[in-house]
């Protein structure tokens, strides 16, 4: 009898070892050769092109770099740009916020279509969104003709670039929080609400605490689509170099007029914002992914 | 505060989960929630609360009106079976909460809440945990803190949701008892929902079986066990060996088993019989019509009582007794003995 446990329990003891064995089978050439691939791929696509954009931008000299980003075009690019960013982003960001709590927390039909439909715009291609815009605000409908009428421009014009951009980032905050929002569910809220909290308090108070980091997220990642959004903004912007041109087209218009050390200036700044929001991005995802 | 419910109903499309439920809870009672799992019982205890609405029906707390009314107004202290503490809080933010939500012209001072939630920790018996987050405790401790916090804004009722259904065996009867104690302490109108009858029967002035949405038997543990109401509930409240048989002219059948009952007619029956209301005899010295005669298939000598699987001679059917030890030791049973069980108690329900 004792034997005859010990040898199950051996048993036990090679399957085990076995199994631990089994879940990488290939042999270490191919593991090597795949990570090489991997690496190379990303030196190539990545990390390459990131270093070739700073020494281009650098190639004449400290003084030409700062010349040409302070040049009046890329200084206004600049400037609209971020004018774009600070209306953007508190807008997508309340809204987001807004659709999450309204798809997590309440219960009616539909839902799992609208969930759908918010996210249109990452399926659907920039230039077509753009287009959408210039067709229905512009003189082509009667919506447009009827706004034209009443002196009202919402194209080729900053107010257009708002409108294109917020279509573009709209759904950024909403799909960091609801995933984050449906794990958590609404039991915290209804204790906040019978221990005699109102509402406000107990969005406050408990709700965006819990969200906090993946709201921050989101944030994120639609400051970065807006800063780097070509697609739409191209198409309602007009392209008016010194009025409609953002950062990514004036990068384009710089390149197209051969001023390289311009173009590859501007995009250097605008690398700079990616990694810095890579970085946030990366930060916030592991506070928001540890346990509380 | 006394809670009376009338003739509520609630609906979730088309599942009517609530059926013109009638209970009244007197002023300082305890009371259990009894029933399966998608019984209503939760979905009752939410309707007081406020979180959720009835469609049809009245609730009055201690004669009030508040079928309608918003949570805020039925200052009801809520327990949830996963605690739902707030994770960014420490446990003394946690239990002042909801002192702090209160308006301004009712808050107390900032010493007055650091004294109520003092007082509270020590109810609990949570004192060094009070600048702990709720990550930091077990499950039983959690609880205590949920519950510290529902009673810190001085409830009129207190509602308990499954309060111990995520905890281990062993904790789970601790939190009992002291939920018990704690209940004659400050004798507060309690509503708690559980599924599990040990529960619920230990910690209960009264006991409300639930069932489908309808309530199948109201009345204190003593009264349901000893006359349930009905097969459903002899089922649900314990274990029962069930016989299967006939009903014909007052009397009930089954094998050469027959016993008077008081249905008139023609039908099938039911004989409920619990696994300690058997006598083991190794002769048949009684009267046979009351005995049933069975084969010890199994024995597990487990504790003071001694649960025996037996296989009736008649007819193919398995029955479980129990014994005590000196019972036990005293008739020398064995396995693959023949013996005769004669039923001390049985209740007969017809088969609809």
């Amino acid at each position: 009898m004792a034997e005859l446990s010990l040898s199950r329990e051996s048993g036990g003891f090679v399957q085990a070892r076995r199994h631990t064995g089994n879940t990488l089978t290939e042999p270490v050439w191919v593991q090597t050769l795949l990570t090489l691939i991997v690496i190379t791929f990303i030196s190539l696509f990545l990390i390459l092109p990131l270093i070739f954009i700073f020494t281009e931008a650098f190639q004449s000299g400290i003084s030409a770099y700062f010349a040409s980003i302070s040049s009046p075009e890329a200084l206004s690019s600049i400037y609209l740009t971020l004018t774009v960013l600070v209306i953007v982003v508190p807008i997508n960001t309340a809204f987001g916020v807004l659709l999450a709590w309204t798809m997590t927390k309440y219960r009616f039909k539909g839902k799992s279509l609208i969930v759908t439909l918010a996210d249109l715009p990452f399926s659907i291609s920039p230039v077509i969104g753009g287009l959408i815009f210039v067709l229905l605000f512009g003189d082509h409908s009667i919506l447009g003709r009827w706004l034209l009428s009443q002196n009202i421009q919402l194209v080729f014009n900053t107010t257009g670039i708002v409108i294109a951009t917020l279509f573009v980032t709209y759904p950024f905050v909403a799909r960091e929080l609801i995933p984050l929002m449906e794990n958590q569910g609404s039991l915290e809220e209804e204790a906040s609400l019978i221990l005699g909290a109102g509402t406000l308090r107990t969005f406050f108070k408990i709700t965006l605490p819990n969200i906090k980091w993946g709201l921050l997220y989101g944030v994120i990642l639609c400051s970065a689509r807006s800063i780097g959004d070509f697609g739409a903004v191209s198409v309602i912007s007009g392209h008016i170099v010194g009025q409609t041109n953002t950062m990514p087209l004036q990068v384009e218009a710089f390149y197209d007029g051969y001023q390289m050390t311009a173009a590859f200036a501007l995009s250097s700044l605008m690398s700079v914002v990616a990694i810095v929001s890579l970085i946030l991005k990366s930060y916030f995802d592991w506070k928001n992914t540890r346990p509380a | 505060m006394s809670i009376e419910l009338k003739n509520i109903s609630k609906s979730y499309g088309p599942y009517q989960i609530l059926k013109n439920i009638d209970l009244t809870i007197k002023t300082g009672e305890l009371v259990a929630l009894l029933g399966p799992s998608g019984s209503g019982k939760t979905s009752l205890l939410r309707v007081l609360a406020g979180l959720e609405y009835a469609d049809e029906g009245t609730i009055l707390f201690h004669g009030e009106n508040l079928t309608d009314a918003p949570i805020k107004k039925r200052k009801a202290g809520f327990v949830f079976q996963h605690y739902a503490l707030f994770n960014t809080m420490t446990i003394r933010e946690n239990i002042a909460y909801g002192l702090k939500a209160k308006p301004r012209r009712d808050r107390p001072s900032k010493k007055e809440i650091q004294e109520k939630v003092d007082q509270l920790l020590h109810l609990v018996r949570l004192e060094p945990y009070g600048d702990r987050y709720p990550s930091q405790l077990s499950g039983g401790q959690r609880q205590r803190v949920a519950l510290a916090r529902a009673l810190a804004i001085e409830p009129h009722i207190l509602l308990l949701d499954e309060p111990f259904g995520a905890l281990d065996a062993k904790v789970r009867k601790e939190l009992r008892l002291w939920l018990r104690r704690l209940h004659q302490q400050v004798k507060m109108t309690s509503l708690l929902v559980t599924h599990d009858q040990e529960e619920a029967f230990e910690v209960a002035d009264r006991v409300v079986i639930i069932n489908k949405g309808r309530i199948e038997q109201v009345g204190t543990p003593t009264e349901v066990y000893e006359n349930p109401a009905n097969s459903f509930v002899y089922d649900f409240i314990g274990n029962v060996n069930q016989v299967r048989g006939t009903i014909s002219d007052g009397l009930f059948t089954t094998g050469a088993f027959r016993i008077p009952v008081d249905t008139a007619g023609q039908a099938d029956g039911i004989a409920f019989i619990r696994p300690d209301e058997f006598t083991i005899q190794a002769t048949n010295e009684q009267a046979a019509d009351r005995t049933l005669s069975a084969t010890v298939t199994h024995i597990h000598p487990s504790g003071s009582v001694i649960r025996l699987e037996l296989e009736r001679q008649d007819e193919n059917q398995n029955l479980e007794v129990e014994v005590t030890k000196r019972e036990f030791d005293k008739l020398s049973l064995s396995k693959n003995q023949h013996v005769f069980l004669e039923a001390k108690k049985v209740k007969v329900f017809t088969v609809n």
